[in-house]
Order: C-alpha cells, then structure tokens, then sequence
C-alpha cells in the first residue's frame, strides 16, 4: 500500500476545514442582517475590525466574517456540483464521439470545437445577461463553458485506446457496444476523470469568483466570495481586509484543489501527463 | 500536412460560425429595448418605435440573422447603438491595445515561468520553493492578484500609476498580473522537457562526447521546449485577445475585453457581437498558428489529429 | 476598477415636463424665472404676462483670461450632433460648448428659460398658437457665417426626420406639421415661416407653452446646412456651432476632444479659458483619484454615489466637493397590477412609515439626502405643507393590520444594476422583512427596467416594485407633476390617477401669479403624500468634483457647467 502523498493529506485537510465551516455556517450568524445605526459611520463608513465585528464591518454595516463562512459554502456548493455536471456531460460527449465515430464523431466533435473556441469571460457574462443571478446561473454557465476539455481529452483517450486494440478485442470476443464501454473504455476514461477532477473544480472556484465579481454570477445579498470582493473594492484604500479576506478564502479553496490534485498524480504517477493539460 | 491543415481550417471555420450564432440568439433573448439603448433621452413611444423601424428591429430573428451574416461577409459589422460608429472603427483601436497587452504578458509569463522552471531543473535546492510558489500562482484568481498589486505597488507605494489609460507605464502592472498567473504552466512545461531530455540517453551521448553545455541545450533540450511552449503561447494570445477581461477592467485597460463588458451592460449588441466574434476568430487562428508552428518545430507531430 | 456607473445613473434620465402629447396643459414656464437674475419687468402682451429678462450670463467681472480646463469623464459622447447627443459627456458639450441654448436658454444656476438667440420673448398671438420670435442679428456660427431664421427651419426638420433617429422628435410635436415630417410624408415643416433672415413664425396645434422650455434644447439649435451637408458623418464629432468654444480636435484613439475659445462668442467679454479639453473613458474611481492629483479639474460626472462618503469625511478631498443644485428624488413605485395589497392607501403609508430613510441617508451619502415627501426638498419656488413621511414601524404594522395584512405579505423589487440601487434594494429589503414583509431583489440593467416599465403602461402586469430616479429639468414642482403624477401621464407607470390632481395640474400650469401657484402645489403635494404612490426615499444631489484652481463654477441640472464663466 502506497504512502498517502503529502499534497493530499493538504488538500483535503483544507477542503475539509472549508466544508466544516460551511455546514456550521448558520451558528456564526445572519450574513444579510444590516446594521446602518452602528456598524457605520455618520458618513456611511463602515466600522473596522473590532470583538463584536472580527473582519470589520462591510459597507451595508453586515458582519464580514459571517458573510466570509457563508461565501465559502457557496463557492464549495458551486465548484463541486459543476465539477460534476461538466466532467460528466464532457465525458459522455468524448466517449460517444471518441467510441462511434463516423458523423456522430464529427457532429460532437464540431460542437465541442465551438465550445473551445468561446471567449471565456466574455461569453459567461453574454450567457449571464439571459439568466436570472443565482447559484443555477453560475452553475449553468460553468458547465456550458467547462465541459469541452474533458470532452477533448476523453475523446483523445478513447482514440488511444482503440489504437491500443482495446475495442477490437472486445469486439472479437461478442461484447456489445454498452459492454464494451462499460468494461474496457470506462475505468481508463474514469481515473482520467478523477485524476483532471481536482483541477477542474478549482477552476470552477476561481470562475465563480470571476463572475461574481463582475456581476454575472450570483448577486448580493447572497455572499459569494466574488461579490465580497466587488463589494469591497470601492473601499479598498481605507479597508482593505474587506477585499484581502474573501481573497485570501479563495485562494485557500482553490490551493486545496489544487494539492489534491497533485496529490493523486503523485499517488498514480501513469495520470502525470495531465500535469499541464489544464486551463 | 496540408491535409490535416486544411481540415483544421474548416473546422476552425465551423466553430466560428457556430459562435456568432450563438452569440446572436443569445443577444435576442437579452431583456432590452436597444432603441432606448440608441436614444436614452427619448421618452415617447413613437420615437422608439420609429428607431426600432430604422434598424428593422422587428424583423423575424432570422431574417435580421441573415442580415447581419450578410454585412459580415462583406467586412460590415454594423453601428455602435450607443456611440453612432461604424463597430470596425470603435474595435480596431482597441483591439490593438490589447493585443500590446497580450504580447506583454506572453513576454513575461514566458520569461517569468521559463526563469523558474529553469531554476526548478538546475537547482535541486530550490525545487520545493518553486513548486510552492508554482502553486500559489495557480491558486490566486486573476482579479484578486491584480487587486493587491494594484493596492500594494499603487496606493500603498505609490510606484505605479493608478489612473488608468494605456501608456507604457500603466502596461506594467497587467502585463505582471498576466505573466504571474500564466507562469506556473511554462515553469511546468520547460521544467519537466528539461528533465526529461537531460535524462534521456541523447543527452548523455552528447555529454560523453564532449559536446558544450549550450550545444546540448539548444539541439536537444530546447526543441522539446519548445513544441509544447509554442501550443500554449498560442492558446494564450487566443484567449488573451479575445478580451482579457478582468485584467482590463480591474486596471482600466482600455483594450476590447472592456470595450465589450461596457457594450454589454449598454446592450450596444452590435458591439457584443463584434467583439464576440473577433475573440473567436482570435481563438481559432491562433490555434491555427500554434499548430503549424508545431509542426514545423517538431515534426513527429505532424500527423497528430 | 470595475465600478463603472456610479454615480446615479444621470443618463436619459432627463425627461420634459409632458411635452410628449401634453397638448393644451399649458406649462408653468415663464412664470418659474421671475425670481432670478436681474433687469426684468412684467409686461403683458395679448392677455399673457411675459416677464423680459437681459439675455446672456450676468456681468461676469473678475476673472482672468487665459488657461486651460480638463474635464473627465466615464463614457465617450454618443455624438456631438445636437440632434442625437445624449449621454453626460455629449450633453455638456452640446448645451455649454459648442451650443449654448437655441432661440431660449438656461442661462444661470436657477430660474426658467430666457431670450437667448432670440432678442427678446416672443410674440405670443391671443389664442396662443402662434409665436413670432425675432432673431438676434450678431450671432455667427464658428465659422463665421451668420444665423438666419432658415437655420432654424432647417435644424427643427432635421431633428423631426426620422432618418435621423433623433430622440428629440417628439418634443417638437406641438408645431403643425410635425407629425407629417415624423410620418415621412414631407420633409418640410409646414407649421414654421422663416421671414427674411431675422423673424421666425411658429405655429403651434393648440397653445402649448412647455415649447419654450424644448426651445433651449440643442435639438432645436439652428444648424448651417452647407456645414451639414460638407462634413457627412464628421458632423458628429466636429459639428459647428455657436457656442463660447468650438471644437478643435476629437479623437477617438487617444480618447480626448479639444475645444478652444470663440472670440466671437455673442455674448461680449465671455469666455475667460482658452480652452476645454475632454478625457473620456476613465473609470469612475480612477476620476477621484485625478482629481486628487491634479491630472484634471472637474470631474464631468460627478463624484461617484461610492465615493461620496469616503470623500466628504476627507479633509483633503473635502473642498474638491461642492454639492449643487440637482432637484430630483429617488423612490421606490408600487404596482398595485402587480400586488394587490399595494392598493390599499393604507399599506401604501405603512411601507412609507416602515422606511428608516435616515439610515438609508447613510449609503447614498452626499448624492442624496432623506425625504418622505414627493417634489424635491430643495426647489427654491417652493413652500410646501405636507408633513414627510419619518419612521415609525409600530404605525406601518398597524396601517398593515388595520387593512388586513397582519401576518405581511411579500413580493419582487426589481432595480437597476447601477450603485446605488442594488445597495438600497438590499436596505430595503432588510427594513421591510422587519414588518412582516418579504421582499425578494432583481437586479437587471438599467435599460431593460426601462422596457419593462414601458410595458406596465401597456398592460404587462409584472413588475411588483421598482426602484426609480427622476432628475428635474425644470425648476417647478410641474416637472414631475405633468410627467409622473397626472393620469397617463408619459412617466406614469403604475397607473396612478387622481382626478383633484390632474385638476388643479391643469389649473397650476395656467397660473402665472407665483403664490396663488405655489397654493395649489402645496394641495397637489399633500393629495399625492397622502395617496403615497410611491415610497419617498430620498431628494438627489449632486456631488461635482471640481479642483481649487477653477474659479466661479457654477452648475445646473439642465445643461450641467457653465464654462463660459469660470476661470482659472
């Protein structure tokens, strides 16, 4: 038995501080409740850090840290379940391209190319302009957009294993096409997928960030680590804790991710080559 | 090699055309009226109305959609709502701006990451540091690193500009953000072709027969280098020119990615789908381009779908 | 940084008192400048008080010629051409450089429209529909040809043609034949006889006197023909005009205009600068920061609603602040289509009283002040009886119980994504969740609430509540009465109607005596308080960003700074 590589042991520690907190976000209070009278100034100027407000006050008087713990139960909400649903719509493209062939190949192959060639940004805050904000939306767009590299990649993967002969020989022994899948294409296609899994759901967190902040993602006074940060950056000469922490928190999710994907490719150094095949 | 050329053409033909599509029918579905996004000030319905006329506004979606195909065909990408220009003359200055900042942070992410991946391979010691710092890299979103050098080098000490415009001084800061962020994959790149080809037995023979130092990395490192370096530059100045956007609206870069988060939120759709469509034609051709550089750096990739 | 819109969203928010169709409710016009400016008796002409005014700025004395102003701002102008110039950027070029006014003008920081390339008020016949203006016979275009009656004849049809695509079209709806033009039957504008070079006949359908108000527009400036026709689509970046400066140089790459003094300008001695020179495309935030530093001298859009705290609690950025005179309000309107609890008076008042607009005062700080009441706090015509709306939700829970929602209700607020609002709807909703009432927030662009308000006035029956600005044009309780409160008024979208108000509207808008005007304002704002439409927030402000080095700035709402007068 293999020694747990030390990225891993990291990573997950983290991601589980982080899915800690956001279950017990509700016991650190109201991320919504407004204090005008108290937690800003005369002028409107929100109060620093102090026992009763940790990372200070924002500038609707709302208690930073709270919003900080609720943000980061969105963002795990969103890279996990989007991971999911690009990973698996893109997994299923590439194997049907990649198994088929023939027009069925092409068609999805071209759709995928379409989907490469979407401006990243740009086409997510287009997408965001039709939708009403909220998690479904980010959720939405970060598959749209996501899902045609895992596609790419199964579809190589696939290719190489038919010239690898794994397809014929299933063939030759009276499988059908489903069994073939199932058997021979399916547990190369998965330990791919987990293997690119981690890197995806970071990006997932770094793109939900991006949306949010520029407002095509989910909207205040839902806290999302973006929207804190867009929030705050007005503020960003007089306080800027209200921009460093939500950054700061991101940055910790996202390295988490990314260790553990480091982690598993240590683990099965044969997944290495996908080491730079991310975004 | 033609060929396969020719192939990746069309395809890469069928993918732009696929995006100004859908670029199209989503710009429909947008809430708006762009006859109060042409005349703001216009507070009756019939002036409205006699706009929405002007610009066969009420057409069916695909008979405006054949319209539209049909200008751009012929190089016409219609007029500003918002600013009464032609698209071309309101993209092209732009476009060139920010193509100076994708060239600046190629130039550094290459120089920035190819540093470190170097320093990764030379040097064992320091081998842990570059991979921690590799991984921070990855881990910081865009806008939030270019939030603290633009609060740390900006406001707190006040060494770069922060008022915003496209000089030569305002270039720094974006072009750093774009290289620290796109660093860690060359480090990666150039760190692992380096072990690799330095390991390999070319490179040993090399060695025993007495060839320079700088012999052997040219011939042999460096073409390994180079094939897959070539493939991210280009993906690179793809995406780059499509609009770095955060990186643009967080500095105030005047280039296209800010051009288009206006236009956006004007709902100037002739300049959402001029810019739409340059990024992905940006895309594509650069994708092109990387490709064939590839092809001909190293030839064992030629026939690589 | 990425905070573009900050300030409230001033564009194409400027709306003329009913002009659009408001045929017949005569408007309050004339009578608004009696109190300002200097060397104006009353005569009467016809029946009609007409109040004469000397034209042009006051004897500006003091200032010194010479020096250069630069101006910042976020968007690039739409178009310099008077006809379709628009936003902030094009609109201050167009009413205080290139242009100043038209036949009338606004020509000081308060008051009604005064003679301005006309020599003197107008000839007004005794059933108001015709209206003779003579020409002043000095005024030259930039390029030295002179201003003739046909000019304006000219500049009206160009304004009315629909390839134009001017929004303007409709306020000059009262002249006969207008509507032939609109409808593309004619080119020519019957209802408008250019006698010789210096007298213009106008005729109008009926008596409408908010034209003189549309007088001063630039949609109603003369234009030279020949220039128009020689320049083609250069005409919207370098149009010639009449103005204290003309255009020199405008390009587009480098993001700057530059426009330098008329020495002809008509009205002698004016301007001091040398010149004015416009940046564009600099981010809200990043304005501040020049400002700061010295890289320009007035920030055209104002210092950002984000900003304003943060600058008027500074000591060093404090005198760079100067709050001017920008009536309007900011209020939230209900859709009683929408909500049926809405129509109830009671529940109405209830979410006045549920307001803590002294607390909200605190995010919309130095671009807006408290106010329960309808009509600005600041209108210098005005003495109003209406007790504003305070907070007290022990009362809003009982006005709540008393019309039978005890246990709340709940409902959508849908804003515009432009700061403040998203902020407010935030306040808002937390303010009203405390009495019971659930309120869910939609954020959409400012352009799309406008689509959606539109189609309540058709009959959509979506929206819930808004949130909403109104910036006045003129200084008069008139301005929102004519376009917001009467029935079906142009800016009436929740379908408030109240047959009192539209009466004594109509009974105001013919009054000329000041006080006996003011009287019945006083009733109309009580009737609308009391009917309580809308939720009263707050009256606008405007917070300008000047440096210390501009002398004598002045500022109006209607055609924003007056730079013939400054100087550095």
């Amino acid at each position: 038995m293999r020694r747990w590589p030390w990225q891993l042991i990291a990573g997950a520690a983290v991601l589980a501080a982080c899915a800690g907190l956001a279950l017990a976000a509700p016991l650190f209070g109201n991320p919504n409740h407004q204090d005008l009278v108290h937690a800003l100034g005369p002028t409107g100027l929100p109060v620093g850090p102090s026992s009763k407000y940790p990372l200070g006050a924002d500038l609707l008087g709302r208690n930073e840290l709270v919003r900080l713990v609720y943000g980061i139960r969105v963002s795990l909400t969103v890279a996990l379940v989007s991971n999911a649903t690009s990973i698996v719509i893109g997994a299923a493209v590439g194997l049907l391209a990649g198994y088929f062939r023939g027009p069925v190949e092409q068609l999805l192959m071209r759709f995928t190319d379409i989907g490469l060639a979407l401006p990243y940004t740009l086409a997510g805050l287009v997408i965001a302009a039709v939708m009403s904000a909220g998690i479904t939306r980010v959720i939405v767009i970060i598959t749209v957009l996501f899902w045609s590299y895992p596609a790419r990649l199964v579809y190589g993967e696939v290719l190489r294993l038919r010239g690898r002969g794994f397809v014929e020989a299933g063939e030759a022994m009276g499988s059908g096409g489903l069994a073939i899948v199932r058997r021979h294409l399916a547990p190369h296609v998965t330990s791919m997928m987990i293997a690119y899994s981690p890197l995806n759901a970071a990006s997932a967190v770094a793109f939900e960030a991006t949306l949010s902040y520029l407002s095509a993602g989910i909207n205040p006074p839902t806290a999302s680590l973006g929207n804190m940060i867009s929030d705050g950056q007005t503020a960003i000469s007089y306080a800027p804790l209200l921009v460093i922490a939500p950054g700061l928190a991101i940055m910790a999710l996202t390295l988490a991710f990314l260790l553990v994907g480091e982690g598993v490719k240590a683990y099965n150094p044969d997944l290495r080559r996908l080491s730079w095949l991310g975004r | 090699m033609a060929r396969a050329l020719t192939r990746r053409l069309i395809f890469g033909l069928i993918a732009v055309i696929g995006v100004i599509t859908l670029a199209f029918v989503l710009e429909f579905v947008v809430p708006g009226d762009p006859a109060k996004a042409i005349a703001p000030r216009a507070n009756s319905s019939a002036v409205l109305a006699n706009i929405r006329a002007q610009l066969h506004l009420n057409q069916p979606l695909i008979v405006q959609f054949a319209d539209y195909f049909g200008n751009l065909l012929r190089g016409n990408l219609g007029t500003s709502y918002v600013q009464h220009q032609s698209v071309t003359s309101l993209i092209g200055p732009r476009l060139l701006t920010t193509g100076v900042l994708a060239l600046a942070g190629v130039i550094a992410e290459v120089l920035i990451g190819g540093a470190l991946g170097i320093l990764a391979t030379l040097y064992g010691r320091v081998r842990a540091l570059v991979g921690a710092i590799n991984l921070t890299l990855l881990a910081v979103p865009i806008f939030v690193l270019g939030l603290l050098l633009l609060l740390v080098f900006g406001f707190r000490l006040g060494i770069a500009p922060v008022t915003g415009g496209a000089g030569a001084a305002q270039l720094a800061l974006p072009a750093l953000t774009l290289g620290l962020i796109g660093a860690p994959w060359y480090a990666q790149i150039v760190a692992d072709q380096m072990q690799d080809s330095l390991a390999s037995s070319y490179v040993r023979t090399a060695v025993s027969k007495g060839l320079s130092d700088s012999y052997i990395l040219r011939r042999h490192v460096l073409r390994n280098v180079l094939s897959p370096a070539v493939t991210m530059i280009g993906l690179d100045l793809g995406s780059y020119l499509s609009g770095v956007v955060t990186v643009e609206v967080v500095f105030v870069w005047p280039g296209i990615g800010l051009l288009a988060v206006n236009a956006l939120h004007d709902l100037d759709r002739p300049i959402v789908m001029g810019t739409v469509i340059v990024g992905a034609v940006a895309v594509v051709f650069f994708n092109l381009v990387a490709d064939v550089a590839r092809m001909f750096i190293d030839p064992r990739t030629r026939e690589e779908v | 940084m990425t905070q573009r819109r900050v300030t409230i969203d001033r564009r194409g928010f400027l709306r003329l008192s009913g002009a659009a169709g408001a045929v017949g409710a005569a408007g309050p016009l004339l009578a608004a400048c009696s109190s300002s400016g200097s060397g104006h008796g009353v005569k009467s002409k016809g029946g009609i008080q007409i109040s004469e005014h000397v034209p042009g700025p006051q004897p500006v004395s003091g200032g010194r010629r010479g020096g250069t102003v630069r101006v910042a701002w976020v968007d690039p102008p739409d178009s310099f051409d008077p006809a379709i110039g628009a936003n902030l950027t094009a609109w201050d070029c167009i009413t205080e450089l290139v242009y100043f006014g038209g036949l009338m003008a606004y020509d000081q920081q308060f008051g009604g429209p005064v003679p301005n390339l006309a020599a003197a008020p107008p000839t007004i016949s005794p059933d108001g529909t015709t209206l003779t203006f003579q020409i002043r016979p000095d005024v030259k275009y930039h390029n030295g040809q002179t201003i003739v009656a046909g000019d304006f004849k000219y500049g009206w049809e160009r304004t009315l043609d629909p390839k134009t695509q001017s929004w303007g079209a409709s306020y000059l709806s009262s002249i006969v034949g207008a509507s032939d033009i609109t409808s593309g039957k004619t080119k020519q504008l019957a209802g408008v006889e250019a006698r010789g070079d210096s007298t213009l006949v106008v005729h109008l359908t009926a008596p409408d006197f908010t034209v003189l108000n549309a007088l001063t527009l630039p949609i109603t400036a003369p234009v030279p023909s020949e220039e128009v026709a020689r320049l083609g689509k250069a005409w919207s970046q370098r149009p010639v005009g009449y103005g204290p400066f003309k255009i020199t140089s405008y390009d587009s790459a480098a993001q700057t205009a530059r426009f330098e003094r008329n020495p002809h300008y008509f009205y002698a001695g004016l301007p001091y600068l040398e010149a004015v020179t416009y940046h564009w495309g600099v981010d809200a935030q990043i304005e501040l920061l020049q400002l700061e530093h010295g890289n320009i001298d007035i920030i055209g859009d104002g210092i950002p609603a984000s900003s304003a705290a943060q600058v008027l609690a500074s000591p060093t950025l404090k005198p760079l602040a100067h709050t001017t005179a920008s009536p309007g309000n900011i209020w939230l309107t209900m859709y009683p289509t929408g909500v049926p609890a809405f129509g109830s008076k009671l529940v109405r008042q209830a979410m006045n009283w549920a307001i803590d607009k002294v607390a909200l005062g605190k995010i919309i700080y130095g671009i807006g002040t408290p106010w329960g009441a309808p009509f600005p706090s600041q209108l210098s015509d005005f003495t109003r009886t209406f007790q504003p709306y305070g907070y007290d939700p022990q009362r809003a829970k009982q006005l709540l119980a008393q019309a039978g929602y005890k246990k709340g209700f709940s409902f959508t607020l849908t804003v515009s994504a432009d700061p403040p609002f998203p902020a407010i709807a935030q306040v808002v909703q937390q303010q009203l969740h405390a009495i019971g009432v659930r309120v869910a927030i939609s954020q959409v662009n400012s352009n799309a609430l406008y689509s959606l308000e539109y189609a309540e006035q058709k009959g959509s029956k979506k929206l819930q509540m808004t949130a909403d600005e109104w910036f006045m044009v003129q200084p008069t309780p008139a301005d929102e009465i004519d376009a917001i409160y009467v029935t079906k008024a142009s800016s009436n979208f929740n379908g408030y109607s109240n047959t009192e108000v539209d009466k004594l509207a109509k009974q105001a808008a013919a009054e000329f005596n000041p006080i006996s005007r003011n009287k019945l304002y006083a009733k109309v704002q009580r009737l609308i308080g009391e009917d309580a439409p809308f939720i009263f927030l707050a009256s606008t402000e405007f917070l300008a960003g000047v440096s210390q080095r501009v002398k004598n700035y002045q500022y109006r709402a209607e055609t924003y700074s007056y730079y013939d007068r400054m100087w550095v």
